[in-house]
Order: structure tokens, then C-alpha cells, then sequence
């Protein structure tokens, strides 16, 4: 459709027909829009209807499957250009809510992954009884069987200290203990000798 | 009297049924299932313009149906 307004641009007419049709009746004061439905998905037209229904009266209807009818009916008396104008502003709105859908599901995943943290910091630490379930584990030495020592540290297992560490009477009686058990082998008493 | 119709697929029954109740002092309206559209016969009651009261139902319905798809409930 167009008008003094687009004369002299360049504008794909058909195209633009056939996304939307204007069709201004102002013997009944409203003006008809017709929108293709897989362009503006129904919230963008609700999010616009509702901004409009303090202007005018408006109705939705559903002609075809893939299609959507506007009537805005004034509720002043208006002429055709005023309607032109009202369906001009409706049809911005729409676009307008229409992109704002659009950004906000390509956005949903990372609104659901900031409220997911935000629900699960806001519940907090978890309490005691949370845990019971450890209740239930067996923590006793006696299912586990480590006869050649694999489960134990260096320092457990040989007696050296980390760099820095002084060497107690106790831990030194532990190694020589453990190093006893051992039976004494030539690894041992190197490093005994480097200490 | 008037003859409204609103479609399944637009408006929802419960929004219809709501703004039924809220315009019930206003006039008189009877529902009917014509599918896919509801048609609803509204008198007005009183000096009301029978137009404009029309046009309120009609905005009063597509709002709670709007609020109602956006996750807010139509009726608290």
C-alpha cells in the first residue's frame, strides 16, 4: 500500500501486502488490519492490543489458520487518514513487540541459567538432616584392605617430611615403627640417609 | 441488542466468562458456543450506549486474555 508519504522510496509493495493489509472503513469508524501469522507470533499482537485498548476499541479475530485480523474502531469519530495513522501506530507497536519477543526467546537460556543460580544460592547451605545420607555409608577400616600400602602417603609410608616440617619424636617413632613392620628395605635406608 | 463473537483461538473462556461477571451490572449478556467462536448477545441495561458498552466487553476480555497468556491469572 502506498501512500503520499512512500511515494519516491523504494518499497516491495507486493511483499509489504502481503505481511500485512490496511483497510480503512470509516462509515464504521475502525480500521481492518490482517496480519500474517507466522510473521508476528500472537504475543507480539496481544503485547500491542494492549497498549492500544485505551486509544480504541479493538477486536481480534482468526480468519484462516495463518492469518490474524485487527479491527480498531475508533472511539472518536475519525476520518480515513485518521485511521491510516491509528493502523500506521498499531503496526509499529506490533513490530516493536514483535523484535522484543524475538530477543527474549533467544535470551531465555541464559534468564533460566541465571535464575537456576539465583534459586539455588538463595536456598542456602544444607542442613544436617540433608546430610543423612551419609549415615548410611560405611566409613569402618575394615572393608578396606590396603596390604601393600597403596593407599598411604609417602610420609606415612617412609617417614620423610614435607620442606619446612620438623620431625616429632612421635612421627619419628612411627616411622621407625613402620619401617620395622616393613621388614627394612634399601629405599628406606637411602633416604634415611639423605635426611 | 448486540451480537459479539470472539474467537477460540484468541480469546480465552475463562477471560470471556470473567468479564461476563464484571459487566453483569452494566447488561444483560448471554453465551453461546458457535464454534470456533464464542457469540455473546449483549443488551444494555439502563441509558448505557449500548456501542461503547460493546467495545469496553470487547477490551475488557482481549486485556484478561493478554494477562492471562503472559502468566498472570485472570481472576485473583
Amino acid at each position: 500500500m502506498i501512500n503520499e508519504a512512500t511515494k519516491g522510496q523504494t518499497v516491495n509493495v507486493s511483499a509489504q501486502e502481503k505481511i500485512e493489509q490496511v483497510l480503512p472503513e470509516p462509515e464504521s469508524n475502525r480500521v481492518r488490519i490482517s496480519l500474517d501469522r507466522s510473521l508476528y507470533p500472537l504475543d507480539a499482537v496481544y503485547g500491542a492490543s494492549y497498549v492500544f485498548i485505551d486509544r480504541c476499541f479493538v477486536y481480534l479475530d482468526a480468519p484462516g489458520p495463518d492469518r490474524i485480523e485487527v479491527l480498531l474502531q475508533g472511539r472518536d469519530d475519525l476520518e480515513k487518514s485518521g485511521l491510516e495513522v491509528l493502523a500506521g501506530e498499531f503496526a509499529n507497536e506490533l513490530l516493536s513487540h514483535a523484535w522484543r519477543h524475538e530477543i527474549a526467546e533467544a535470551n531465555r537460556p541464559i534468564l533460566e541459567a541465571v535464575t537456576a543460580q539465583a534459586m539455588a544460592g538463595a536456598l542456602g547451605t544444607p542442613a544436617l538432616e540433608d546430610l543423612d545420607d551419609l549415615d548410611e555409608m560405611d566409613f569402618s577400616e575394615e572393608t578396606f584392605e590396603d596390604p601393600l600400602g597403596i593407599a598411604m602417603s609417602w610420609e606415612e609410608k617412609y617417614g620423610k617430611l614435607a620442606d619446612g616440617e620438623e620431625k616429632t619424636d612421635d612421627a619419628e617413632d612411627e616411622a621407625a615403627g613402620s619401617s620395622s613392620d616393613d621388614g627394612g628395605d634399601g629405599d628406606q635406608e637411602e633416604t634415611k640417609a639423605e635426611d | 441488542m448486540r451480537t459479539l463473537r470472539f474467537h477460540h483461538d484468541l480469546y480465552s473462556a475463562r477471560a470471556i466468562e470473567e468479564a461476563c461477571e464484571s459487566f453483569e451490572n452494566h447488561a444483560k449478556i448471554t453465551v453461546r458456543q458457535e464454534l470456533p467462536y464464542f457469540e455473546l448477545e449483549l443488551t444494555a441495561l439502563g441509558s448505557a450506549d449500548e456501542a461503547v458498552l460493546a467495545g469496553e466487553f470487547g477490551n475488557f476480555a482481549l486485556a484478561l486474555t493478554a494477562e492471562e497468556k503472559r502468566g498472570g491469572a485472570a481472576k485473583d
